[in-house]
């Protein structure tokens, strides 16, 4: 068992490597990158699903049937990490198979039948967080997702909304409903959603932008390996630099300038990303609302952040009135989001934050 | 397009040229600015160019911290010389340079790039014809994906101060020129913070274009990806970051930017 699963971890290393030269090379196409290491080998799967299916299986049979309020879901997620934390890491590609070969196993016994369910790498409680405004066409869309993803909480946030969303997700689903008339303005249905959400991690979605269950894993699994903050890289997405719009250059000049080149152009501004709690807390939840500047606050105070997969938001994203063109109502606001942000850095940190000029006879400038 | 003029004059005719002295205008339309720092290879001819940019010239080089004679050689083809000896630090010869200068319009180059009087000529003329900072419209690499720190502050810097347009073209770079009511409103001081310069130019409505592409790549040592350790870089992003700073001071925490509906109060 040992050696096998070390040399199964070098076999991951080799596929993640070639992954990134190839990522390199075709760094403009678009799609999404979720699986930074799709090749593995069949076998290897087969062996993983079978063992998946028996483990399922055992789980079901050694649960001594006592009632619990738990939704059987969420039951079925916590065997699944009874084992899952015994074999890990998996691969993503291999994740999925296995877990679905699991589900199947787990019902073959208990007779809990769940569809299509995705289980998650992690037993802490996640609540999605999903802002809504007029969303009626792609609301059950992702609903539908949502509900394959075990989840201890999904709250709506739903305002200035004129359509029948409210209805609609009040009709398909148990989530939490926040209801405003008005609209809250940018981003600020997110900050009232964290602060709801009494789960470990919380993962924030667009309601016009819904996501299959299996590429929100990554972001979960992230948070659970220990990282506070989860964003979406879209790097592959953005094309070369001359290619960029405004927004994004702005992004990836405030990451440089906190000394997190790494991080390139990503931004707690795009969705889907997960944090913890516990992060949102430090950071202060009303921050929330401006999301670069939750970001700068978040490295001032030494949060890790890292972006673990790619979410194409970019070709997806509704054209809506404000946000069509390079210039509009919408990149605008972002950009004053960013010189906000800018000044909480400046203001921790002084005008040039770790960029010093000491080389530079300044007082013989003044004549 | 510019072509860089090789340092070594191989040809005897010009080094025979090289040896006439230029003569400053008494009362100059243009002044030219050149700090300068140990380049006495290329000061002969970067000051010769800058001679023949305009028929009333001055050419002011301020020459720091130099211990090959460069202040010398400046001297003897006739510039008016600054002398410090100790190294003035980026840009801060431009402010002295410009504390000196005489002329309606003063062009800044530098002393390390032999730039032809054509290629310079765009530039003052533009400030003739009414721009105020007329610029180089070289960006440096851009057809990439990770480009330089320096490049993506200069295109940050002027989308913040709402002049996208003018992409990645900066007072960072050389050549550019400027009028006098421009060096009156930004401060001579403020000069030596380009950037800061050039939001202040922006910000206060002067017109700040970019008129001339002059090709200034191949003198910077070091391109691509550096790993932070580069003590200009830092210097030059600093400078960005000072200037986005100053932007805040005049225009709120916001840059007078929208927030639309946003419902602040909503959360606490």
């Amino acid at each position: 068992m040992i050696p096998a699963s070390h040399s199964f971890r070098r076999a991951m290393k080799r596929v993640s490597k070639r992954t990134r030269t190839r990522k390199k090379r075709s760094a403009r196409q678009v799609g999404a990158h979720i699986f930074k290491n799709r090749q593995t080998p069949n076998g290897m799967v087969d062996s993983w699903k079978e063992k998946a299916y028996a483990a399922g299986y055992q789980q079901a049979a050694h649960e001594v049937s006592i009632t619990t309020d738990t939704p059987p879901h969420i039951r079925v997620n916590e065997s699944w990490n009874r084992w899952y934390h015994s074999v890990k890491p998996l691969p993503l590609t291999v994740y999925h198979a296995a877990a679905a070969k699991f589900l199947e196993g787990h019902s073959k016994h208990s007779g809990i039948y769940l569809g299509n369910a995705v289980l998650l790498p992690t037993d802490k409680r996640v609540a999605a967080i999903v802002v809504v405004m007029n969303e009626k066409d792609t609301i059950l869309k992702l609903l539908e997702q949502l509900h394959r993803l075990p989840l201890h909480e999904i709250i709506f946030v739903v305002n200035g909304s004129t359509d029948e969303s409210f209805e609609m997700i009040r009709n398909q689903s148990k989530a939490i409903i926040v209801h405003y008339k008005q609209a809250l303005g940018h981003d600020v249905g997110r900050a009232v959603g964290a602060k709801l959400a009494d789960s470990e991690i919380l993962l924030f979605l667009d309601g016009d932008l819904p996501i299959l269950a299996e590429h929100l894993v990554p972001f979960i699994d992230a948070i659970e390996q220990g990282s506070d903050i989860a964003l979406n890289d879209i790097s592959p997405l953005i094309g070369m630099f001359s290619e960029r719009d405004y927004v994004t250059t702005v992004k990836e000049f405030i990451n440089r300038s906190m000394g997190r080149a790494d991080l390139e152009a990503n931004s707690l501004t795009a969705v889907p990303h997960a944090m913890r709690k516990e992060a949102a807390q430090i950071i202060g939840y009303a921050n929330l609302s401006i999301p670069p500047k939750a970001q700068v606050i978040a490295l001032e105070k030494g949060l890790k952040i890292n972006a673990p997969a790619s979410v194409d938001v970019i070709t997806k994203n509704r054209l809506r009135a404000r946000n069509v063109g390079l210039q509009n109502a919408v990149s605008d606001l972002i950009i004053g989001d960013h010189i906000e942000a800018l000044k909480t850095a400046f203001d921790l940190k002084g005008s040039r934050l770790s960029f010093t000029d000491q080389i530079r006879q300044r007082q013989l400038t003044k004549v | 397009m510019s072509k860089r003029i090789p340092a070594s004059p191989v040809n005897r005719k010009k080094r025979r040229r090289s040896l006439s002295p230029i003569h400053n205008a008494e009362l100059p339309k243009v002044s030219v600015i050149i700090p300068a720092m140990n380049e006495s290879k290329t000061i002969a001819a970067v000051i010769r160019q800058a001679d023949q940019v305009h028929p009333d010239t001055e050419v002011i080089v301020v020459a720091n911290g130099s211990t090959d004679g460069t202040a010398e050689i400046a001297q003897t083809i006739g510039a008016r010389v600054i002398h410090m000896p100790f190294p003035l630090g980026h840009d801060v010869g431009r402010s002295i340079g410009a504390a000196a200068a005489r002329g309606d319009i003063l062009l800044f180059t530098d002393a390390d790039i032999v730039i032809k009087a054509s290629d310079l000529i765009p530039l003052t003329k533009a400030v003739e014809d009414g721009v105020d900072v007329a610029l180089n419209k070289y960006l440096g690499p851009t057809d990439k994906h990770h480009v330089h720190s320096v490049i993506l502050a200069k295109h940050a810097l002027n989308i913040l101060v709402s002049n996208p347009e003018l992409k990645g073209a900066s007072l960072t770079t050389i050549p550019h020129a400027m009028s006098r009511k421009a060096i009156n409103l930004i401060g001579i001081d403020n000069l030596a913070v380009p950037p800061k310069a050039q939001a202040m130019a922006i910000y206060n409505g002067l017109k700040v274009r970019g008129v001339h592409y002059v090709d200034v790549g191949r003198r910077n040592p070091r391109r691509g990806r550096t790993k932070g350790n580069d003590p200009l870089e830092t210097l030059i992003v600093g400078d960005h970051l000072e200037a986005v700073d100053w932007l805040i001071s005049k225009s709120g925490m916001r840059g007078n930017r929208s927030d639309l509906t946003r419902n602040r109060e909503s959360v606490w």
